[in-house]
């Protein structure tokens, strides 16, 4: 393995947020992912990259328990948020508070930009007053980065945004309920360049607050916001480590094939 | 394992091509700068002179290369390490073409009949040869083992250089004389010696596109012409 102190970006006293051990998915009995093992690190970016297929989705899933809205999905093995299972020591609707998710297409509901991002606050029940509420709303669409953009129609519907605003509306949402962890299903794939850029630029902003993990078809978004860089193929995982070794010198031929090129 | 996009496997073939070629063509136009040292005619150092010429044309075009499949392929891995060290290569070999027109250039100021150690740099110059064709052979090859044999070799055309040194001094305390013809020989050696670092640069190269990691430890310089020098 490379020596990940040396390598910029990656902070010297990483500290696992997430521990995945011994991780197996089947889908009725079609096994998804095999044996996984893999740390993600406090404040960093984990890109989990790979061909169609290959489970990095199912992986993100796992992490929040969303495959437990597909009937036929069974998990075993450990995952644990800072140390607690979260299958047995958390219920779900607080760890899906405390990971959060944005999907590959921005999914606003048909509600107020406002209400958009209040929505989590409400439901959880985390204000005591419309002041406080004011105060989550425009704290998560900055750091969002969209607030300038849509301070003067609050009340207008979040769907007329525009993709990449509606993406960033979507992860204020996901900011608005202070979640600790970030999924990202390919965040940018329905988005234009700037759009991405816009993304991928909050992503950065965003690390020193959270923990990222993003799935991404891009190889260059994988190596541009990313600090760590997981491979999955055929429901294995196949190698991880830090983003620049595994775009400059992949220790796996399989990962070697697929960032270059060869096959996916 | 070929590419899903052929046109890509195309533009790395021939920029692996490129770099080849302008290797052949230098070490082509350095022997022809070593001949110039035993018979310095005109038309030989201009020869060395017109080929440096193409040489840097061919080092152009092989940075044009590079800069393309940067920006319109984004190469990854070892297609990464294959067009950054062609840039690093083609840069090396072209400085090695300028130092082959200097040496052809010196060689007409060397004095006849020829001082006894021209012979010895004559013969530093095949060693220095001998690396770049080997060096370039690897570099064609991706092979690492060859490339850190050209690495080693260096040291013993340092301690070549540094004999030399030495051998010169004692010519020039003998003779005032020999001292216009003594000093462009050691710009000469020196010049081969150079030759030769690039050599081993070009090693260093060919080891990190093999394996992906650099030649860590220093290399053990064998030239102790600067000790053995005035302070």
């Amino acid at each position: 393995m490379h020596a990940e102190s040396a390598v910029p970006g990656l902070s010297d006293c990483a500290r696992p947020k997430i521990t995945v051990r011994g991780v197996d998915v089947f889908y009725g009995g079609k096994q998804a992912l095999t044996d996984i093992d893999l740390d993600i690190n406090e404040n960093e970016v984990t890109a989990l990259i790979g061909p169609s297929g290959c489970g990095k989705s199912t992986f993100l899933r796992c992490l929040n328990r969303m495959n437990e809205t597909i009937a036929d999905c069974r998990v075993t093995g450990r995952i644990e948020l800072d140390g607690i299972d979260v299958t047995t020591g958390l219920d779900v609707v607080e760890l899906r508070a405390r990971v959060g998710m944005v999907f590959q297409k921005p999914n606003p509901f048909p509600k107020s930009i406002y209400d958009n991002v209040a929505f989590g606050p409400r439901i959880l029940g985390l204000t005591e007053d419309r002041h406080e509420m004011d105060e989550i709303v425009v704290h998560s669409l900055r750091r969002a980065g969209l607030y300038d953009e849509v301070k003067d129609r609050m009340d207008q519907p979040g769907t007329g945004l525009s993709g990449g605003q509606q993406q960033r509306l979507c992860i204020a949402r996901a900011i608005a309920v202070g979640p600790e962890v970030i999924l990202m299903d390919e965040p940018c794939s329905a988005l234009d360049p700037i759009a991405t850029a816009r993304i991928e630029e909050l992503i950065e902003e965003l690390r020193s607050e959270y923990t990222i993990v993003i799935v991404t078809h891009s190889m260059q978004q994988a190596a541009r916001v990313s600090q760590r860089t997981a491979f999955f193929h055929l429901g294995v995982l196949i190698e991880t480590g830090p983003t620049a070794a595994i775009f400059t010198n992949p220790e796996n031929p399989l990962t070697q094939g697929y960032i270059t090129g060869r096959f996916g | 394992m070929p590419h899903i996009v052929k046109s890509f496997d195309d533009e790395l073939t021939r920029l692996r091509e490129s770099v080849i070629a302008m290797g052949q063509m230098t070490t082509a136009q350095f022997s022809r700068s070593l001949d110039c040292l035993t018979d310095p005619t005109d038309e030989a150092v201009a020869g060395v002179i017109a080929l440096d010429a193409e040489i840097d044309r061919l080092s152009q075009a092989v940075n044009e290369q590079v800069f393309h499949v940067l920006a319109l392929r984004s190469p990854m891995a070892d297609d990464l390490r294959l067009v950054v060290t062609a840039m690093h290569v083609a840069t090396a070999l072209e400085r090695i073409g300028g130092y082959g027109v200097s040496l052809a250039r010196n060689a007409k100021a060397l004095s006849y009949p020829p001082l006894p150690s021209l012979r010895s740099v004559v013969r530093m110059g095949r060693e220095v040869t001998t690396m770049l064709v080997d060096v370039l052979g690897a570099y064609g090859e991706r092979d690492a083992a060859r490339a850190l044999a050209v690495w080693k070799a260096d040291r013993q055309v340092d301690e070549a250089y540094s004999s030399l040194f030495r051998e010169t001094i004692t010519y020039m305390m003998e003779d005032p004389q020999n001292i216009r013809s003594c000093s462009h020989l050691m710009f000469i050696a020196k010049d081969i010696e150079r030759v030769g670092d690039h050599a081993t640069n070009i090693g260093e190269m060919v080891y990190f596109l093999a394996t992906g990691r650099p030649l860590g430890e220093v290399r053990p310089k064998g030239d102790t012409s600067t000790a053995a020098g005035p302070s």
